[in-house]
């Protein structure tokens, strides 16, 4: 048996480790982790972590995945076109496809010419996006009139999917650091036909300062993350993720959800989501914000997916705050999505709220 | 909004040109236009046109320093010349009634790779006039697949496209 510690991984950035955190990445390795490891090409750390969320079975049934097992799914554009419309579109050209649970969402069973070639696509009536990453703006809704800011934005298919949800009828701001990035937003943007979004250069640790506090009813933040829910997709990503990925991240994803707080209105919404099953980045983020902004609450969403697991509250003897259990977690071997986690967060405010977004 | 409002790149500009530009597509430009602000920012090669709802519009002069785009791009300028986007032609497909030819399928394959392609105009709906240029080229969906230029070869029509929305994939971005 060995202990690995974040001490030992190179290059982690332990800033944002408090005590709990320096507990919750160091972990005993025993061999069995060692031959799960072995046999599916990853980190025993990682290894070790998957046993301890999914179970032996259910590690084993994530890292057997395939690329082939995870739906394929587009979001039609509601904007541009409808379901029943598009679907008779694609299917004239010999796609097969079926309804999902989110009712503009289509699943993609045969594609005579893939999915994001088609002249449909060329002309923005669908965007091409995992049904998993279609979850957190579905089940939170939110509502035309509802100041939006979406954090961490580009390339905008969250951005696109609120403006949608809005009917394209409300300003959003759309943050995002890397010129390269908001290009690609913009692209999409106008491909797409959407007209409300103002998209910012802007370091979103850095929007409060800029936007000012208490300003939005919707705060969308789709945290940098280790894209440990994409393993299925990307066979290179699960030989190449390492203890430290979880470690180095942390320090952003607490401060951007610190922003996201902070750009929030009472009675707002915010929405912490990554495309990751780690309980480091996503439970252990919440609850580390949660101690600091006792205005903060964990909420069910509106709508709960068919199947999905509810947020962990304690991971290898760390306990977190317990009312992140109202966190939805979304795994790749069960949802046959990419894994994603999403955490819905009110904020509550003592008294009368804070300003409008100037409009 | 806490930036300063100085030197705003975002400002109300070219109406007139792109209704201008639209009143040979569209019956009514001012209708399409309609609850729409035009912007326009300037910058060293020429100019953008922006298309933003008036609410958008009024959120511009407070962030306009770190705005990195808004609305819809709706065309450039270039010395003088109005060059306009896909955004654009995708904005106004169901309202065009003049200038414009209707693709079949396996045409539009072709030009949306770029490609020239050389039509016979007998069977195919189009409403042309020696003043369209460019042309919009639309599939037989509706939608608005390219802006081109069209021109008569004998009897046949030489449609060479500007900008086509297989651009979006051509691009990689």
């Amino acid at each position: 048996m060995k202990a690995m510690t974040p001490f030992g991984f190179a290059m982690a950035d332990r800033r944002c480790l408090d005590e709990k955190g320096v507990k919750l990445f160091s972990r005993r390795l025993e061999e069995r982790h060692y031959r799960l490891a072995e046999r599916y090409k990853v980190h025993p750390f990682m290894a070790a972590r998957y046993e301890e969320l999914l179970g032996p079975v259910g590690a084993r049934e994530l890292l057997e995945l395939q690329p082939g097992d995870i739906l394929r799914a587009i979001r039609v554009n509601t904007l541009r076109t409808n379901v029943d419309a598009l679907r008779e579109m694609l299917e004239e050209k010999g796609f097969a496809l079926r309804g999902y649970w989110i009712p503009y969402t289509l699943i993609v069973e045969e594609e005579p010419i893939p999915i994001g070639a088609t002249h449909e696509y060329m002309q923005g009536l669908y965007y091409v996006q995992g049904a998993g990453s279609q979850v957190p703006v579905y089940i939170t809704d939110p509502k035309p009139l509802q100041r939006a800011v979406d954090l961490c934005a580009a390339p905008g298919g969250k951005t696109s999917q609120i403006a949608q949800h809005q009917r394209d009828t409300t300003p959003i701001i759309a943050v995002d650091i890397s010129p390269r990035r908001l290009q690609a937003l913009k692209n999409n943007m106008n491909r797409l036909g959407v007209r409300s979004v103002i998209a910012l250069k802007l370091d979103a640790r850095l929007a409060p300062s800029v936007l000012g506090e208490s300003r939005f009813d919707y705060v969308l933040l789709d945290a940098p993350c280790t894209g440990e829910g994409l393993l299925p997709l990307e066979k290179g990503r699960r030989s190449e993720r390492r203890p430290e990925d979880l470690v180095d991240r942390l320090c952003l994803q607490i401060e951007l959800l610190e922003a996201a707080a902070r750009l929030a209105a009472c009675n707002a919404t915010i929405v912490y989501t990554t495309c990751s099953i780690a309980p480091e980045e996503n439970e252990y983020v919440v609850s580390r914000v949660l101690e600091r902004h006792p205005e903060l609450e964990p909420v069910e969403p509106l709508v709960k997916p068919p199947v999905y697991r509810p947020g962990v509250t304690g991971f290898n003897g760390v306990e977190f705050d317990e009312r992140v259990s109202r966190c939805i977690r979304l795994y790749p071997h069960e949802t046959r999505t990419e894994g994603f986690t999403v955490c819905v967060l009110r904020k509550r405010c003592a008294g009368i709220g804070g300003e409008g977004m100037s409009s | 909004m806490r930036v300063e409002e100085e030197v705003c790149r975002y400002r109300r500009g070219g109406y007139e040109l792109l209704a201008s530009f639209l009143s040979r597509y569209v019956g009514d430009s001012q209708r399409v236009l309609r609850g729409l602000e035009v912007v326009m920012v300037e910058h060293e090669a020429g100019a953008e046109l922006l298309l933003v709802p008036s609410r958008v519009y009024r959120l511009l002069g407070g962030l306009c320093s770190l705005v990195y785009t808004a609305g819809l791009h709706a065309a450039s300028l270039r010395r003088g010349r109005l060059l306009p986007t896909l955004s654009l032609g995708q904005l106004v497909e169901h309202a065009i009634v003049e200038c414009y030819v209707v693709l079949p399928e396996r045409l539009v394959a072709k030009l949306t790779y770029g490609r020239s392609i050389i039509v016979e105009p007998r069977g195919l709906r189009h409403r042309l006039r020696d003043a369209c240029n460019p042309v919009a080229v639309l599939a037989e969906n509706g939608r608005f697949v390219a802006w081109a230029r069209v021109e008569r070869q004998a009897d046949k029509l030489l449609i060479k496209p500007l900008v086509d929305v297989g651009w979006y994939l051509r691009s990689g971005v």
